[in-house]
């Protein structure tokens, strides 16, 4: 049975590339526009892994992972931040709130690939 | 119209134009990026099709029909051999029988000899038993005996010769058919083979050229794959450039307020130079993120143009290798399968030419041995006339022993009879010995012949069905090379139509040059006509500092860096927080240099 992987972006070009480079490796894929959006999705809907920008409306990627840790149904699962931030400060942060890696946007599908491989072991 | 308010009314609508930018210009990357998903597929789908053409004609199938055909070419070629050496010891046995048939004419002729002795002496007894008068009463009748007795010799004699002629005729008639079967093997079946020989090189060549594309395939799937991750990098400068417009929309925004706020400001006094002064250091500093941010998705989009053509380009140059490596119309036109065929059918019609002329042999051979079996009953009705002239000849001598003197000359006539008969039985054994040597040697043949023809029989049936599997692997891979070119070839044409179509309707990038280049001209014009009123001062950093917090790329923050070093030669060194230095990249992991794994 394949993997099912949340992507939490308010750009939907950016969601766009990562269900393509997803899907066409075997992985179900599920998009949330924004952290609230993930929030409420991921509190019926049960994944393998949550791949999350940091800046977003309503609720932010930091915010997210807070909310994701203290919930019950996706409390354990690896949760990687995609984004254009690259600050050190705000990487400890995303840590510190349960993030499992960071990933610095652009992207490259090889490397999303080998994170999600390596995350879902 | 007093410069800040006129400032403020030039900036509104450069935010406006920003804020609508990212909007605007989303659609056509989500189309492109349906597009790549739909080019994706197809391009997967000409991988598939290309690797399954080359595993048609290069794989372990073609590999097996090959190979069968190799076999098939060694199994006529070991039959060639064979039958030369057969042909040439059936002609050498041949020769041989009619070496023993001339054996033959001699005793024949020795009959002959013996019938005209035979008669004469029969007459001298006539004769000389009518000259003894009554005592040679017994002797006459004897001799008409003898005379009788030799008729049939002779009869029997001239009845050998016309089947020894016939024998003879049989055997040169059996030497021309076997001539023409070498002939026939050895011309027309080496012509054959030579041409089965050139086929299955071709077949072979064909098969090393589609292994070759194979790697072809293999290496435009990796450079395809390289593209499609290229695409999909570039794509997402988008989402980048527009978290760059809106860090200079909310810069611009902040830049109107103060404009607003100070709208009615004394322009003589130093506050009035600050907000002049800030104003140009804010507006230098946005039009060089503008532009960076313009000129990266123009580059993007240029990058994802050029690697969707690539892709296209790439499909198109392995199906040209593969057209090239099987030739243009595919395997079906190419004439070493059109020979095969010929040559398989040919070879089939010659080995059944040999059989009919091998089946033909054995017919002469039993009718040889038909006619050696007449031959050897004649002999030996010769043979058993010979022992009654012999008997007749020891009563002759008796009786001219009781005669005494008076027959004494019929005493020498009756041994000269007798030895006649006895020279008889010695050529009449001479016959025998040779027919039966004859006999062996035709049965030999006779049998071999028959063993032949089943061991051909066999090869023929073996032959039949092979080729005809060879055939059929040959039609089907045909037919399905055929369509898989014309899908390989259908496809790669509708990729490249769908691409141009996509990638010549792309203006997203002209779109935001156009943006781009009035915001600058705009935001130049502003930083001119404030550095005309208040030169640049030392304290652009202060002036900016308050806007590094809400960047989130490390290009944005180089972008600041390389303005604020061009203002102050000290404040790259001075005024740039360390965290500020930190790079894009973070620290190497083992996925790439922008990925960290907690």
């Amino acid at each position: 049975m394949s993997k099912m992987i949340m992507t939490a972006d308010d750009s939907a070009s950016v969601r766009q590339m990562v269900v393509f480079s997803l899907k066409q490796n075997g992985y179900d894929v599920i998009e949330a526009v924004d952290g609230r959006d993930a929030l409420a999705k991921l509190s019926t809907q049960k994944v393998d892994m949550l791949i999350t920008d940091l800046n977003m409306p309503n609720l932010d990627g930091i915010g997210l992972i807070k909310g994701v840790r203290s919930g019950a149904l996706n409390r354990l699962i690896p949760i990687v931040m995609l984004t254009t931030e690259s600050q050190e400060s705000k990487k400890m942060e995303g840590k510190a709130a349960g993030a499992t890696g960071w990933i610095i946007k652009p992207f490259k599908p090889e490397q999303l690939l080998a994170v999600v491989k390596k995350v879902l072991g | 119209m007093y410069p800040l308010t006129e400032w403020r009314e030039r900036i509104l609508p450069v935010i406006d134009s920003l804020r609508r930018a990212g909007v605007a210009t989303e659609d056509e990357f989500l189309q492109i990026g349906a597009c790549l998903q739909d080019f994706y597929v197809k391009s997967r789908e000409i991988s598939r099709l290309a690797r399954q053409l080359v595993e048609l004609l290069g794989g372990d199938d073609y590999h097996a029909m090959t190979d069968t055909l190799q076999r098939l070419i060694n199994e006529i070629g070991e039959y060639l051999h064979t039958a030369k050496y057969r042909g040439t010891e059936t002609l050498d046995t041949l020769r041989q029988v009619l070496g023993l048939l001339e054996a033959v004419s001699e005793p024949l002729e020795g009959f002959r000899k013996i019938y005209k002795t035979l008669r004469m002496l029969g007459i001298s007894t006539k004769i000389e038993s009518a000259r003894l008068g009554e005592l040679g009463n017994g002797f006459t009748v004897l001799a008409v005996d003898v005379e009788k007795l030799s008729c049939m010799v002779n009869e029997k004699t001239e009845a050998i010769l016309t089947q020894y002629q016939q024998l003879e005729q049989i055997i040169v008639q059996n030497q021309q058919v076997c001539k023409h079967n070498a002939l026939l093997q050895h011309v027309e079946l080496n012509a054959i083979l030579g041409m089965m020989v050139t086929s299955f090189e071709g077949l072979a060549e064909l098969n090393n050229r589609c292994s070759g594309c194979g790697s072809v395939a293999g290496t435009v799937a990796d450079e395809v794959a390289a593209s499609i991750s290229e695409v999909v990098t570039s794509m997402q400068t988008h989402d980048i450039m527009r978290q760059q417009m809106e860090h200079v929309t909310e810069a611009l925004d902040g830049l109107a307020g103060e404009l607003d706020v100070n709208a009615g400001m004394d322009d003589r006094g130093d506050s009035f130079e600050a907000v002049v002064s800030r104003t140009g250091d804010v507006c230098e500093l946005q039009l060089a993120q503008v532009r960076y941010a313009g000129a990266g998705l123009c580059n993007a989009v240029v990058t994802i143009i050029r690697n969707l053509n690539d892709i296209g380009a790439r499909q198109s140059l392995l199906a040209n290798e593969i057209v090239t490596a099987t030739g243009a119309a595919g395997i079906s036109g190419s004439s070493c399968l059109d020979d095969l065929r010929t040559g398989l059918a040919g070879a089939g019609a010659v080995l059944s030419k040999c059989i009919e002329s091998d089946r033909m042999l054995s017919m002469a051979l039993e009718r040889v041995a038909g006619t050696i079996g007449e031959i050897s009953r004649s002999v030996g009705v010769i043979e058993s006339i010979c022992a009654e002239i012999d008997l007749i000849a020891l009563n002759a001598q008796i009786k001219a022993a009781h005669t005494g003197l008076d027959g004494a000359a019929l005493g020498v006539l009756a041994e000269a009879i007798k030895s006649l008969s006895l020279q008889a039985t010695s050529h009449a054994e001479t016959i025998s010995n040779t027919l039966s040597a004859i006999n062996d040697v035709t049965d030999n043949l006779v049998s071999r012949a028959k063993c032949e023809q089943a061991s051909l029989e066999d090869r023929m049936a073996g032959l039949g069905a092979k080729a005809e599997g060879i055939i059929s692997s040959v039609e089907r891979i045909n037919e399905e090379s055929n369509a898989l070119f014309a899908d390989l070839v259908g496809s790669v044409e509708m990729l490249n139509s769908e691409i141009h179509h996509a990638t010549s309707s792309i203006t997203v990038h002209d779109a935001i040059e156009s943006l781009t280049s009035q915001v600058a001209a705009e935001l130049d014009e502003m930083v001119a006509q404030a550095r005309a009123r208040v030169p640049g001062t030392n304290d652009f950093y202060n002036n900016l500092k308050h806007m590094t917090a809400s960047y989130t790329m490390q290009s944005e923050r180089r972008i600041h860096d390389e303005i604020v070093r061009i203002h102050s030669g000290q404040a790259a060194s001075v005024g740039v927080e360390p965290a500020l230095l930190l790079s894009d990249a973070g620290s190497e992991s083992e996925f790439g240099d922008n990925v960290d794994l907690f």
